[in-house]
């Protein structure tokens, strides 16, 4: 049977042939090709963004998706909302005795269309084997080295009373569609894995953006929350144009969950002058990963760190930070 | 030449007309400065000519009030010569040790009623009618000191005639400092909602009759904020209330004109008028006559019915035409009280069909008090109008705690030395309003209070909106967190200052537990005053997807249902929940990491496994409907088991597994609910008689939410002293949430590190 062993991860022989048989055969390009204990790099401009991910989700292969795909997105995006363009990625693997070979190489190859897709190399790389039941079959970690060529980096310290708030789609799939897997619901749930540098280049060369952020782990409710806080502003949200599916919504329902907290993949949130949102919205809405765009709040002077939810009969429910569990609160 | 002196007069000085005394002699003397209570007794600064203080002194000694004794007057020079032009009386507000009272409002007082009422009089009809016994304070006073200035009735500059009562020691408006008349004083406006005005004053009252014999939806300001006014006679107009507050069942309070109208509608015990008739003026939960008119909307769940008198003239002005009227908080659900004139144009609009207002702003916002009557003494279920900021005092508490209690029904306190001041009730935290008020209400308290925090206390949950504060706006502070049930626990030995040792039985909704569970079924014992040992608690079961179960008792139900391991099928198929949701459910119960103890879930579970509540629209409502049904005379219990460890189980399987038989032998919903809240009782019971063996305990301590139960709370007392225990609950601290402030000053007080 094809199944990682220790042996894999021990810098021998059968490391060395995975290198060959799998990272080279899929990832490889002139910088992994040298085969040193670093990637020499050249870079177009002095001015960089540098950053790190590291992936452990279960199941490993979703609707939409799988670790692979998530790993190199996840980066990324991250570093397209700080305005830079992604070019390299390392690549860290660390498996658990037993991974099925085959299933490593569909990963493996999911991570290279991502990487092909978004245009970066993947140009250093390692790989580590844990015991059987130390991990949970994969664990990936990769760091991203984008270049910046904007006039001007957006930053979670930039949102401005009077500013909208912008969203490229659905909110909440990725967490719904982890949670419907896990739990076995049977529904309409994709995650929306998917990257993003190609619309935020759009974005970016169009207007004056303040502040922009990838609501992923925590969701919409983290990503707001850490911007106010920042920026030292208050964020209204407007209930009613959020776009949640209605399955996600019903989900949401079922299992107590608030879908601003739920995990996105595939989501920027965009915060930049009123003047131009529409514009930008209607810029969106002409991209593929932007069909569902809307604006679905506003950046307030005060309350100072404080996100809230607006709806139609005027109650305003404040988003807290999320918890990460589910305590009851409700005495 | 002019000089400045200090004159303390120590005795038997207060309370005997003595300041009175004092600025007549002085004006006789022509002496000018001030008088007031103080420590030591009353503090005079006299300016004059040398000879005319001699002379004051002497007269002092000399024609001093009948009952007072002077033992004392020490002289001695002023700092300064301030050159006052009067002679004033100074209202400290602090009691004879110095601490500051900040009086709690008052209903009108019998006096100012007959003037009211006296059509030579000039006051004949004004609806803001007040003296020095009554009417409005906490909600107008902006600081301290407590001066006419300082008030929100700074904008109506007195007429002479006020003026001339105001400034009379002899009359019983003097320095009355909301005093006022129709010459002078706020108006009344009945506007629109469009903001048209429809009629002024008195006019506008006969409108209001009018309009709501009508069956319109009347906003009114009272004294901490706007009220809405239907008649609970007219089913359609409750229904109609019901709509637009978007309120389903939630119960309405009412306002009954006097003791007579209430008999009409409710049962009154001697201690329910006695406590309807207090200076609180809360609304008490009576029991509902069965020939009652009142319409069943007011409040379909159960058989009691929310009622208080009227507390300022204009409420009795209206109630002339009115046996009852729903008098309800007018607000959005979840929000904090509507009280500032702009904000009731905007927020009320789309419920009330008029407003009708006045122009004397309100500057703090309170609440109804709402108090229940359990063996002759008030259990207070909120704490608000009458009662905030009254101080608990709590010998020996330390200076400068601020706890900031819990997350919903929130409320916080502060020490001064001796005394714990706690705040009205402020709400769910989770809404922008309420935490907006709930900020402003520290800050307002920390300002009124000369106070510094020094130590901050809060509940030990991290996901209480207080424990981020805690941390974000105190960070410098030594802080303490404090486990929920414990404070609950110590904000009855608080109140009513128990000494151990004791047992405490906190039934509760839920609580963030020090083994990271859900707890709300404790038993703690408490040997010495430092430590409440966790000796028992209900048996953990599934909490299903946290707050979910609270607003979803089903949840809970099915908790219940499958730990005993009986077949589902058969005991669900009747629930109201989606096919899919329930599957859902079922298949995640066996890989909850979320325990709970809770005996709230516990009532709740029991409540929906017998069909009476799914899916709850307002707070306790399972539990209520529970209660309602339950039969009292009901002797019969269920099982249930102790499992032998440390601490102790309540092991509720054989509880729930009779209950389910009781159901499929077709038993009565009275007998089983009758019989079940018996068993609650016997579980204290077989708690508290370990606990007895053990440790010689007779003194059983009750709070928690869960005890607003009547049926329970009144069933363990008799049980409980049957078997001579003593049982306690408290009285003007809530066994709710809106307790735990207290108890968390307390258990602070007695961990914090010197
Ligand atoms: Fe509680
Ligand atoms: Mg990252
Ligand atoms: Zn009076
Ligand atoms: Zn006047």
């Amino acid at each position: 049977m094809d199944l990682i062993t220790l042996a894999h991860g021990a810098g021998g022989k059968l490391t060395a042939k995975l290198i060959d048989n799998l990272f080279k055969k899929y990832l490889g390009n002139e910088y992994l090709f040298q085969g040193d204990d670093g990637a020499v790099l050249s870079l177009p401009t002095s001015k960089i963004v540098f950053s790190t991910d590291s992936f452990v989700v279960s199941p490993r292969i979703f609707p939409g998706g799988d670790i692979g795909k998530l790993a190199v997105y996840g980066t990324v995006n991250d570093l397209a909302v700080m305005g830079a363009k992604p070019l390299f990625l390392s690549l860290g693997l660390i498996l658990e005795e037993g991974l099925m070979i085959p299933e490593l190489e569909r990963i493996i190859q999911s991570i290279a269309e991502a990487a092909k897709i978004t245009g970066v190399k993947i140009v250093t790389g390692d790989t580590k084997v844990v015991e059987k039941g130390k991990g949970d079959q994969i664990y990936i970690n990769t760091s991203g080295i984008g270049v910046i060529n904007a006039p001007f980096i957006p930053t979670g310290r930039a949102a401005k009373p009077g500013d909208k708030i912008l969203v490229n789609g659905f909110l909440g799939d990725h967490g719904a569609a982890i949670l419907a897997c896990r739990e076995n619901i049977t529904g309409d749930f994709i995650s929306d894995c998917a990257p993003l540098n190609d619309l935020i280049e759009l974005i970016l060369e169009n207007f004056p953006v303040h502040t922009m952020r990838d609501p992923s782990r925590g969701g919409l409710a983290a990503t707001l929350n850490e911007i106010a806080k920042q920026s030292r502003v208050g964020i209204e949200l407007w209930e009613e144009s959020i776009p949640i599916r209605p399955q996600v919504k019903t989900l949401c329902g079922y299992l107590g969950l608030d879908a601003f907290a739920l995990a996105n993949e595939g989501k920027v949130v965009v915060i930049l002058p009123s003047e131009v949102a529409t514009e930008v919205l209607e810029t969106m809405k002409t991209h593929p990963l932007g069909q569902n765009a809307a604006i679905i709040g506003e950046v307030k002077n005060e309350p100072q760190g404080i996100v809230y939810l607006k709806n139609a009969f005027g109650g305003e429910r404040i988003i807290d930070m999320p918890l990460g569990e589910n305590l009851p609160r409700i005495c | 030449m002019k000089v400045s002196k200090k004159i303390t007069v120590s005795g038997l000085v207060q309370g005997v007309g003595f300041r009175p005394f004092i600025w007549r002699i002085a004006r006789e003397n022509q002496i000018t400065g001030w008088v007031k209570n103080s420590l030591a007794g009353v503090e005079i600064l006299a300016e004059g000519k040398e000879h005319q203080i001699a002379q004051f002194i002497k007269t002092i000694k000399k024609d001093k009030p009948p009952l007072a004794i002077i033992e004392k007057i020490s002289v001695t020079q002023a700092k300064k010569i301030y050159n006052f032009e009067t002679f004033e009386i100074i209202e400290s507000y602090r009691d004879k040790e110095g601490v500051l009272i900040v009086p709690a409002d008052l209903p009108v007082c019998e006096d100012c009623l007959k003037e009211l009422y006296d059509k030579e009089d000039r006051r004949f009809r004004y609806p803001f009618i007040n003296c020095t016994n009554c009417g409005p304070r906490f909600t107008i006073i902006e600081k301290l000191p407590y001066d006419r200035i300082n008030t929100s009735m700074q904008e109506f500059p007195l007429c002479p005639e006020c003026y001339e009562e105001y400034k009379n020691p002899e009359n019983r408006r003097f320095h009355a400092e909301p005093v006022a008349c129709s010459a002078c004083g706020p108006q009344l406006f009945l506007y629109d909602t469009e903001k048209n005005l429809i009629a002024q004053d008195d006019k506008a009252i006969y409108r209001v009759y009018k309009l709501l014999k009508e069956g319109k939806i009347l906003a009114l300001k009272s004294l901490g904020g706007y009220h809405l006014a239907v008649d609970p006679l007219n089913p359609q107009a409750v229904l109609h209330l019901r709509q637009r507050k978007r309120r389903e069942a939630k119960p309405f309070a009412l306002m009954v004109r006097d003791l007579v109208s209430a008999k009409k509608y409710v049962l009154l015990t001697k201690a329910e008028e006695k406590l309807l008739t207090s200076k609180i003026r809360p609304i008490v939960l009576c029991r509902r006559k069965k020939s009652s008119k009142i319409a069943r909307e007011v409040s379909p769940d159960n058989n009691y019915l929310g009622i208080m008198l009227p507390y300022t003239p204009l409420h009795y002005l209206i109630m002339e035409h009115f046996d009852a009227l729903i008098m309800t908080s007018a607000n959005l659900t979840e929000e904090p009280i509507v009280y500032q004139d702009e904000e009731a144009f905007i927020k009320l609009k789309g419920i009330a069909d008029f407003i009708l207002t006045n122009n004397r702003p309100i500057l703090r916002p309170v609440d109804d008090s709402v108090a229940m009557i359990h063996k002759n003494k008030p259990v207070i279920i909120r704490r608000a109008r009458g009662l905030a900021p009254l101080p608990v005092k709590v010998s020996g508490i330390r200076e400068g705690i601020l706890a900031l209690g819990g997350q919903l029904k929130n409320s916080f306190a502060l020490t001064k030395k001796d005394y714990v001041y706690l705040s009205q009730y402020f709400g769910d935290l989770d809404n922008l309003l309420s935490r907006r008020s709930y900020l402003k209400g520290i800050e307002d308290f920390c300002n009124f209070f000369e106070f510094t925090p020094k130590i901050v206390a809060f509940d030990l949950h991290p996901g209480y909106f207080t424990s981020t504060l805690a941390e974000e706006k105190y960070p410098k502070l030594q802080k303490i967190p404090i486990q929920h049930h414990k404070a609950h626990l110590a904000a009855v030995v608080a109140e009513k200052r128990i000494s151990p040792p004791f047992m405490g039985v906190i039934f509760d909704g839920t609580g963030y537990g020090e083994d990271g569970m859900i707890w709300g079924g404790e038993f703690f014992v408490a040997l010495t005053d430092e430590k409440y040992e966790r000796i028992a608690h209900l048996k953990y079961f599934p909490l299903l997807d946290g707050d979910d179960a609270v607003k979803k008792p089903w949840k809970s139900a099915l908790s219940l249902i499958a730990t005993t391991g009986v077949d589902l099928s058969e005991n669900i198929s009747k629930w109201e929940v989606a096919a899919d949701e329930l599957e859902l459910a079922i298949n995640r119960l066996s890989r909850q990491t979320l325990y709970t103890s809770s005996i709230g879930r516990l009532f709740d579970g029991v409540s929906a496994l017998l069909g009476l509540k799914t899916i709850i629209s307002y707070e306790g409502q399972a539990a209520v409907l529970l209660e309602t049904r339950a039969q009292k005379e009901e002797t019969g219990r269920y099982d249930f088991n102790i499992i032998d460890k440390f601490p102790y189980e309540i092991d509720y399987k054989p509880l729930i597994l009779e209950i389910l038989e009781d159901k499929r032998k077709g038993t009565a919903i009275e007998v089983i609910s009758g019989k079940f809240h018996n068993t609650v009782v016997e579980m204290i019971v077989a708690v508290a008689e370990i606990v007895k063996k053990s440790y010689g305990i007779e003194k059983i301590l009750f709070a928690g939410g869960v005890f607003q139960n009547r049926i329970l709370l009144q069933k363990a007392f008799k049980r409980l002293q049957s078997l001579n225990f003593k049982p306690v609950v408290s009285e003007y601290v809530p066994v709710n949430d809106q307790g735990i402030a207290l108890g968390q000053v307390y258990i602070a007080n007695k961990l914090i590190r010197e």
